[in-house]
């Protein structure tokens, strides 16, 4: 993570130093574009501060929510045992969506190959899932009664929200940095549509599996779910450690096409 | 004016997700406590008989409440004391339903309002009460209980257990329909519980704890304070399930609220279970 930052920070600092050597190129030109990948749908805007870089900027969102019934099984508290076996679900990727400053670093004037750096902004939830389990409980219990697991720090806490749907994210920082390569400009004089494409990896030094427990917070405070947590009285991981191990992949993919209309 | 634009319009397109909000947030800082000069504890070195009380102490709190601690007569489910609000004027402490005090040097002398009770004047050792930390100090008052999140683990619940908030403090009559949704409850249960819903906790600068509920005897026992560590205990056969009637955990105040995070082993049915209660409490003025 450092290192990335450090790599942004000496990109910026490049950028300043060839901005002033080459003033007549900065900001001359703006072009919006829009994008499809694997950080959904998007709108950028990008524009040449000299002929070797390229600023863009952006926000994109995830169109799609996969949905299917699931079967849970069941919920035993106390004597009452409630059915989970038909349990609606659904996932999508970037909740919140992410905005993205990004900087394309060209090695030559009329290059279309170029190495991009920058940083995806937002809520880091790559992955968001929940599951309507509202029939299975008294309205009564929605986000004031929660199953705990565990006991002293590592202790996790899990509850519905207010309308009876439990929430389970693979998070990120708030902060990701990226790190790529490319082909194509989003702006060039002379020509009013460019095609470009990204390829690279957002630098998420490994995510977290978590979900919530509403009582003490309506936005929900996280409960942190690792292999080290999910074992049983006999001291086994009943995951076979595979959470932490996924957990700990450092790099997220991202692949992006983007079709870019210069304004000026 | 177009780079000005242009750079404008990228800042805005970021602002969305960098901007952040600050919150001031004024906290209020808790009164003194209505009576604190006048909290004091009245020991007699004999019981002293009044009516059919055989009365050994009273106490009266830096917060408006006396506790009267008697011998108690019978061995069921009751109280050791009484328990209620007095208020000072003309150098006469009115003690509501017992009657009234008046101190002179080491001399009390007690005033029951009850008909055919005179007044009896005795010696005492009498003890101002001082508080001498901030905690201690904050704690001394009559708290009712805002929302409470109740957690129990262990016993039949293996590695997991529950917990469930109730806004509206221990309201047993709530907390036992609640239950009876999951455990096997019967509505005599129900009935028996139902007079213990809390109406106040206080707390007294010499270390008395009593919780006082709203259809029931008061529960009398002891707390001491250590820091931000807090534990109270009231007597086993007041809460038979909680081991040696001992809760522990941690105090903190924010503003005028108070926040405890206890924690108990309870024992039911020779299932062992931890208990845990968070109370956020409020000063009653």
């Amino acid at each position: 993570m450092k290192k990335a930052l450090s790599l942004i920070g000496a990109v910026l600092l490049f950028t300043g130093v060839t901005v002033h050597a080459q003033d007549s190129q900065m900001a001359n030109h703006l072009a919006l574009g829009i994008s499809l990948g694997l950080d959904g749908v998007g709108l950028e805007a990008a524009l040449p501060l000299t002929p070797y870089v390229q600023a863009r900027a952006g926000y994109s969102f995830f169109p799609y929510t996969h949905k299917q019934d699931f079967d849970l099984g069941t919920l035993e508290i106390g004597g009452k045992t409630r059915d989970l076996s038909r349990t609606p679900f659904s996932a999508t990727m970037w909740k919140g969506g992410t905005g993205k400053l990004l900087f394309d670093i060209y090695p030559g004037r009329n290059t279309g190959f170029h190495f991009t750096v920058g940083a995806y902004i937002g809520s880091g939830k790559i992955v968001h899932a929940s599951a309507d389990i509202s029939k299975a409980l008294s309205p009564q219990d929605y986000a004031t009664l929660a199953i705990t697991y565990g006991e002293g720090p590592d202790k996790i806490r899990v509850s519905t929200d207010k309308n009876g749907f439990i929430h389970a994210d693979a998070k990120a920082g708030p902060f990701i940095p990226y790190v790529g390569l490319g082909f194509g400009r989003a702006v060039k004089p002379d020509s009013r549509v460019r095609v470009s494409f990204d390829m690279g990896a957002l630098i998420t030094g490994g995510i977290k599996l978590q979900s919530y427990s509403y009582l003490r917070n309506e936005k929900g405070d996280p409960a942190v779910i690792t292999s080290k947590v999910l074992v049983d009285e006999s001291g086994r991981q009943m995951d076979g450690g595979w959470i932490d191990k996924i957990c700990k992949i450092p790099v997220f993919p991202m692949l992006k096409l983007n079709v870019f209309v210069r304004l000026f | 004016m177009k780079k000005v634009f242009i750079l404008a319009l990228t800042a805005f397109m970021i602002l969305p997700v960098s901007c952040n909000k600050t919150q001031d947030e004024k906290q209020n800082q808790l009164d003194p406590p209505a009576t604190k000069e006048l909290a004091q504890t009245i020991r007699f070195n004999t019981p002293v008989e009044i009516g059919a009380l055989s009365i050994n102490s009273i106490e009266l709190t830096e917060a408006s409440r006396y506790i009267i601690e008697y011998n108690q007569t019978k061995a069921d489910w009751g109280a050791s004391i009484l328990y209620g609000t007095y208020s000072f004027a003309n150098n006469i402490f009115s003690l509501q339903g017992f009657g009234n005090l008046q101190l002179s040097g080491n001399i009390v002398t007690i005033s029951p309002s009850a008909a055919g009770s005179g007044p009896v004047e005795v010696v005492a050792n009498i003890n101002p009460t001082t508080t001498t930390t901030e905690t201690s100090s904050n704690a001394c008052r009559n708290w009712e209980i805002g929302q409470i999140i109740l957690g129990l683990s262990g016993g039949e619940f293996g590695q997991a257990g529950i917990e469930k908030i109730f806004k509206n403090g221990i309201d047993m009559k709530e907390i036992g329909e609640w239950a009876s949704e999951y455990f096997p409850i019967s509505q005599e249960d129900l009935a028996t519980i139902a007079p213990y819903s809390v109406k106040e906790i206080c707390m007294a600068g010499s270390g008395s704890f009593v919780l006082a509920f709203k259809s029931a005897d008061p529960f009398y026992g002891s707390y001491t304070l250590s820091g931000s560590n807090f534990s109270y205990t009231l007597s086993e056969d007041d809460i038979p399930f909680i081991s040696g009637g001992k809760v522990s955990g941690s105090i903190e105040f924010t503003g005028t609220t108070c926040k405890i995070e206890a924690t108990a082993t309870a024992v039911y049915e020779q299932e062992k279970y931890d208990a845990t209660l968070e109370m956020e409490l409020h000063e009653i003025r």
